[in-house]
């Protein structure tokens, strides 16, 4: 997969595993958030953290994630994101839209092979 | 702004934390502390890259991102210059327009008048409303009703009276003639408006014999009397008596409101006497009155219907009581009075100019939609990177805001140009013009405007690009596709929209200019050519007597026949085409009055000298015109005006007929002589109405200090005239003035100047809507036109001929044009009837202007088709195909 097909999926996915990510994790910063990212696809994705920010930017604008600054593992000052209500509901539901188009994809695919 | 740099600096702590932590993950690797920088930097990607990200999502604070746009926008405007300036023309033109008769209308029929709060000032009008020819309405009152009035109607925390007249007044260096307003005490107090200098008349000052006292206006105070700084207790003549001046009131000041072309610039007290207010049926005064706070006008006009009621049960009817089948009271708000007969004029003035702002706006939108084709591929460029459809109408509103804000400033400056014409050529046809200025809330309105038309149609391209989305216009520019064909359509229907604004517009053109026209050609019943008039006024304390007054009058007349240059001259009480109605009653001899039949009233009463009807040109019906024969001693004889022949004498000739002039039972007869043709005497578009001529000679009864002088000039020249007549006064009285100097021709135009504003206004409007949607037509055919060169050209390979081509495009031309003819129409039968007030000798839906004005229009859409069709004709085919 070419980077630039790669970017186009995560840029539709992206809040999706952001919102996953923290529903797992409780409250990460940025760096953890890319990292655990990183991780839970097996290294397969590689995530251009810069792209994240913006994301979250936009979650924390729709009311799914709210950030408040804390104190890191490191004794670093960091910001961190948690999922709020409204986060939690749009995840499961966004979990069902993606479940419901891969079966409907995949059942074409088998019809047609 | 805080927030912003806040936001900033959290979001730069933010990054470093991140940076730091990828720096250590790396050296826990092994790295070196500069290697692993490096490589945490690469992977975390460009710092300023992600905050110009997290900013674009953020939402940047609105001013820095409108900068962008605006900034963009100005570019695209400066690029395409000939499109901007046929845009904000269009838009001058619209905008200055509007904001100009909105001018007018704000102050004429929005804006309170200048007195303390207007809106409890109600006029109060007798009315006959059994008299014939539709009764008598808004008519004056008699000093006994204005009386018993001011003692009865509660509903009024004040009422007052005032008389006009004028008078001529001594100033610096010659006597000079004004207009006068005899007003009641009160009145100046009730106005509510603190003079300049001095103080108001009260009405203390206001008893019968007391010494006068005179409150002169800020013109006067100025170009009478110098500006003179003693002007307060300054004494001076009022017709020939003593008067001191009191005060000068304010530079705006204006009352009575009813003449703007001679309105009042002095005010005496009106001197009744309530012990002897006169005679009851003599109506000469007009009411003003002030409402009781918490008092409606709706609750004054009861109090007054019922007094009439109260009254009417006491006294009997024809004695010019008050009852209610007669004589009744009616009462209007004074701002709603002033303005009455023009409100229906300007409010089709505002609605024909709200369409030429509408054809303009179209227009642009048109410009802007063809533009918008041209800038598809810029349009999804910034579509596909990532502009949604909200940052590309941000954009295009921005652009249409900032060409409508640009027309807006032009219009504005259009706009005050147009006021200081309209003020110069509406010449008394328009009431309060003198008040016309722009205030705030006509920059308010401009702006507004501005705002709206603007995000109109800046918005308007992206209609057919919401049809088809934007995204795949990138793929299909160039060629032929929906979203081209969307476009084509919406513009095309644009242009039907302003092809049939433009035929109402035009359509209620053609029906005022046919109207004024067939006001030049009503029958005044004159020969004004060459013929001057002026007026002569008598000081009332000189000339008290009737007899010096008459012998003045004999003797101007006598020098009047003998005046060199003049081939004749008159004298004459009341100058056409447009005085007040005397209704006097009039005994006839033998008539028999009916019920709804008339009554022996005679509308206007007139006094001439034998040399009148020859030197204004009027028509001998019947008998004979006055001569030196009918003088003081000899029979009384009179002359009846057409009308009133076939009023009272239907079925006979009227010349030998007995009338008494003064309606009184005994007496001596008068003696009808002859019998001329109407002239026009209740204005223009009005019958002329009965009339009676008396000699100036046999006037016993009437005192008239004031007449006109109408002289006939031999050649070319009746204005040198105006000096003899000046010297000829001189020998005789040189303290009496002449006032009033105008030509016959003027007098009669004068009557006229409201239709002549009005014709003018729409003439230019329809003018500019015709200009404007014309090439809007152009305009759209000729692009569709160059989009189907290929198509042309492929056709004419194929065998087609120029003339096949031709009608091709005719053919869509042809039905844009027939649509927006039907829509106008429609509109047009629909609209035209608000015209119908202003309308003199022609019927709002009159068929022949309809169809004249339709195929005019049409002619011209198609000629403005067939340009550009001639055009597809020369195409190469060869040339065609190759292009791309």
């Amino acid at each position: 997969m070419g980077d630039k097909e790669k970017a186009e999926i995560l840029q539709g996915t992206l809040d999706l595993l952001v919102l996953k990510t923290l529903e797992t994790m409780g409250a990460l910063h940025g760096f953890g958030i890319a990292r655990r990212i990183e991780q839970m696809s097996g290294k397969a994705l590689e995530l251009n953290q810069g792209t994240l920010y913006p994301a979250l930017v936009r979650l924390e604008q729709r009311g799914w994630i709210r950030s408040n600054w804390g104190v890191s593992t490191n004794n670093r000052r960091a910001r961190f994101y948690a999922l709020t209500q409204s986060g939690a509901k749009q995840l499961r539901q966004e979990v069902r839209d993606w479940e419901q188009a891969t079966s409907i994809i995949g059942r074409i695919l088998e019809a047609e092979s | 702004m805080f927030g912003k740099r806040l936001r900033d600096a959290e979001l730069d702590e933010e990054l470093r934390a991140h940076l730091d932590m990828l720096t250590e993950e790396n050296m826990e690797r092994g790295m070196d502390p500069e290697q692993a920088r490096r490589r945490a930097r690469v992977e975390l990607g460009g710092t300023e890259q992600i905050k110009e990200a997290v900013r674009e999502q953020r939402g940047l604070p609105f001013f820095e991102e409108l900068g962008g746009d605006v900034r963009f926008a100005l570019r695209m405007m400066r690029k395409n210059m000939g499109f901007t300036a046929a845009a904000v023309l269009c838009l001058m033109l619209g905008i200055g327009a509007t904001t100009a008769i909105f001018t007018v209308v704000n102050a004429v029929l929005l804006r309170p008048l200048e007195f303390a709060r207007p809106e409890g000032l109600i006029r109060v009008y007798t009315e006959f409303p059994t008299f014939p020819n539709g009764g008598l309405h808004r008519f004056w009152t008699s000093a006994p009703e204005y009386f018993d009035l001011k003692r009865d109607a509660h509903s009024f925390s004040s009422l007052q009276a005032w008389a006009e007249s004028g008078v001529n007044i001594a100033g610096e260096s010659h006597p000079t003639r004004v207009t006068a307003a005899r007003v009641s005490g009160g009145m100046l107090s009730m106005l509510g408006v603190a003079p300049m200098l001095g103080r108001v008349i009260t009405d203390a000052d206001d008893v019968p014999g007391s010494p006068i006292l005179a409150d002169i206006s800020y013109g006067t105070w100025r170009e009478v009397f110098g500006g003179d700084p003693n002007i307060v207790g300054r004494q001076t003549q009022l017709d020939g008596r003593n008067c001191t001046i009191i005060g000068v009131m304010p530079e705006s000041f204006r009352f009575p409101l009813d003449d703007d072309e001679d309105p009042a610039n002095i005010w005496t007290p009106l001197g009744l006497n309530p012990l002897q207010p006169g005679n009851r049926g003599n109506h000469s005064l007009y009411l003003l009155g002030r409402l009781k706070d918490g008092v409606t006008s709706r609750q004054a006009q009861s109090e007054l219907a019922s007094l009439v009621a109260a009254y009417g049960a006491v006294l009997a009817p024809r004695t010019h009581g008050f009852n209610p089948t007669n004589h009744t009271i009616v009462s209007y708000p004074l701002q709603a009075e002033v303005v009455a007969s023009v409100r229906p004029a300007l409010l089709m003035l505002l609605g024909a100019v709200t369409f030429v702002l509408l054809i303009a706006c179209v227009n642009v939108a048109n410009l802007l939609l063809a533009r918008a084709e041209a800038r598809r591929r810029e349009i999804a460029i910034r579509g596909a990177m990532g502009a949604g459809m909200g940052r590309l109408a941000r954009q295009f509103l921005t652009e249409g805001i900032l060409l409508a804000l640009c027309g807006g400033v032009l219009g504005l400056s259009l706009a005050f140009a147009a006021v200081r014409f309209v003020q110069l050529t509406s010449a008394g046809a328009i009431p309060r013009a003198v008040e016309i200025t722009m205030d705030w809330r006509v920059l308010a309105f401009t702006l507004g405007m501005s705002l709206l038309m603007g995000a109109l149609f800046g918005l308007a391209p992206l209609a057919p690009l919401l049809a088809s989305g934007v995204s795949t216009s990138l793929k299909d520019a160039g060629s032929n596709t929906t979203a081209t064909g969307a476009a084509q359509l919406f513009r095309k229907a644009l242009v039907v929209g302003e092809l049939g604004m433009a035929l109402v517009l035009l359509i209620g053109c053609g029906l005022m200019v046919q109207a004024f026209w067939k006001l030049q050609q009503v029958h005044t019943g004159l020969q004004p050519d060459n013929v001057i008039t002026m007026r002569v006024s008598l000081p009332r304390a000189i000339y008290s007597d009737g007899t010096k007054v008459k012998n003045f009058w004999a003797t101007l007349e006598d020098r009047l026949a003998r005046l060199p240059g003049a081939k004749s001259g008159a004298l004459v009480l009341g100058l056409p085409p447009l005085r007040p109605p005397n209704m006097n009653d009039t005994t006839i001899e033998g008539f028999v009055e009916r019920t709804g039949g008339p009554i022996q009233n005679v509308d206007f009463d007139q006094l001439v000298t034998p040399g009148y009807f020859s030197t204004m040109g009027i028509r001998l019906v019947d008998g004979r015109v006055f001569n030196q024969t009918d003088a003081q001693g000899a029979p009384s004889t009179v002359i009846v005006n057409r009308t009133m022949a076939n009023t009272f004498w239907p079925n006979d000739s009227a010349v030998g007929k007995h009338v008494r002039p003064d309606g009184s039972k005994t007496g001596p007869w008068s003696t009808v002589v002859g019998v001329v043709d109407d002239v026009k005497n209740a204005g223009l578009d009005r019958p002329a109405g009965t009339e009676l001529y008396l000699p100036v000679g046999q006037a016993a009864g009437l005192r008239t200090n004031d007449m006109f002088v109408a002289l006939k000039a031999d050649s070319g020249n009746p204005r040198a005239l105006t000096g003899e007549v000046r010297q000829v006064l001189n020998q005789i009285d040189p303290s009496v003035p002449i006032a009033d100097v105008k030509m016959m021709d003027d007098v009669l135009a004068g009557a006229q100047s409201r239709p002549r504003f009005l014709t003018l206004l729409l003439s230019i409007f329809s003018g500019v809507a015709l200009a404007i949607a014309t090439v809007g037509i152009y305009g759209v055919v000729s692009y569709s036109v160059a989009r189907r060169t290929k198509e042309f050209g492929m056709r004419m390979v194929l065998g087609a001929q120029g003339g096949d081509v031709l009608a091709l495009v005719m053919r869509q031309g042809a039905a844009m044009v027939i649509i927006g003819m039907a829509a106008g129409l429609t509109a047009a039968v629909a609209l035209t009837r608000f015209m119908a007030s202003v309308l003199f000798g022609i019927a709002a839906t009159d068929l022949v202007t309809f169809a004249g004005v339709t195929a005019a229009l049409t002619g011209v859409a198609l000629a403005a088709c067939w340009i550009p069709a001639r055009r597809a004709t020369k195409v190469d085919p060869m040339v065609a195909l190759r292009y791309e």
